[in-house]
């Protein structure tokens, strides 16, 4: 047995001319992205909002807390050395982190 | 755009699913519309496309990328498709569906259409593959696991098979 049963020119070009490609039904992406999660398989990405909104609060944290730091520092003049300019207003210090 | 390889990569070592989806929309026409040839039934081919990406998915790691990923792909596909023929042999006839999309002068192309649907499987995934998309009969043996001589003699049915039903007359 062979392949020498050739087709006619005719049934070669009605075999070329069926089509090659059918667009899938919409649902069966996310069903099949579904399928692939639970097997875990694939990973959604992270919720790109969610994690702006988070880093945001980490800074905003990160800021207050050195502005509290940097108060109650400056208040207790413990931990630095400072020294009083000559001709300096009473009340206005310079103060120099170590 | 992204190679295969690069989209696969992504898929295999970070689970991404946007590099999932980027070969999926990439490949999923042409293997539906392959699938649905075989299969007959729209449910089916949707079954088994989603069959066919799960069994995909979980083997890239194994795939040596010596044949096009395409090829590959279509190879899993056709073996789910295979399948779900073998289960559903001895059941009721099939409904007369037709695959969608097909281009042509309508009468030849129903024709044409309803006859490979009335080819066995086999005959019909093989005649496909070679006069249909291309292959040569080392790949479709490779793809379906089955020797290149076995390929050119389920060609050789099939041609004849669909001249007999194109032209009852002719044979």
């Amino acid at each position: 047995m062979n392949e020498d049963f050739e087709l006619s020119p005719e049934e070669r070009a009605a075999l070329s001319a069926l089509s090659h490609e059918a667009p899938p039904p919409a649902a069966l992406e996310q069903r099949t992205l579904h399928a692939l999660r639970a097997r875990g398989l694939v990973r959604p990405p992270a919720h790109r909002p969610l994690r702006l909104a988070l880093a945001m609060a980490a800074a905003l944290l990160l800021f207050l807390s050195g502005f509290a730091v940097g108060r109650r520092t400056s208040a207790q003049d413990s931990g630095v050395s400072y020294a009083a300019q000559p001709g300096t207003p009473s009340g206005q210090r310079l103060v120099v982190w170590f | 755009m992204d190679s295969d390889r690069e989209l696969a990569d992504a898929v295999e070592q970070r689970h991404d699913e946007a590099a999932f989806l980027g070969l999926y929309r990439r490949h999923t026409p042409r293997l539906y519309q392959m699938l649905l040839r075989v299969v007959e039934v729209r449910a089916d081919a949707e079954d088994a496309v989603q069959e066919t990406w799960l069994r995909a998915i979980a083997a890239l790691g194994s795939f040596r990328w010596e044949s096009a990923f395409q090829s590959w792909l279509i190879g899993i596909g056709l073996n789910v498709a295979h399948a779900m023929v073998r289960a559903r042999r001895d059941d009721a006839p099939l409904p007369a569906e037709l695959p969608a999309g097909a281009s042509g002068a309508p009468e030849t192309r129903l024709d044409l259409e309803r006859a490979l649907g009335r080819l066995p499987a086999g005959q019909r995934t093989v005649l496909m593959l070679h006069d249909v998309e291309g292959w040569t009969h080392e790949e479709i043996g490779r793809q379906l696991g089955m020797a290149p001589g076995t390929s050119k003699s389920q060609l050789f049915d099939a041609r004849r098979g669909l001249r007999a039903l194109l032209n009852p007359l002719a044979t």
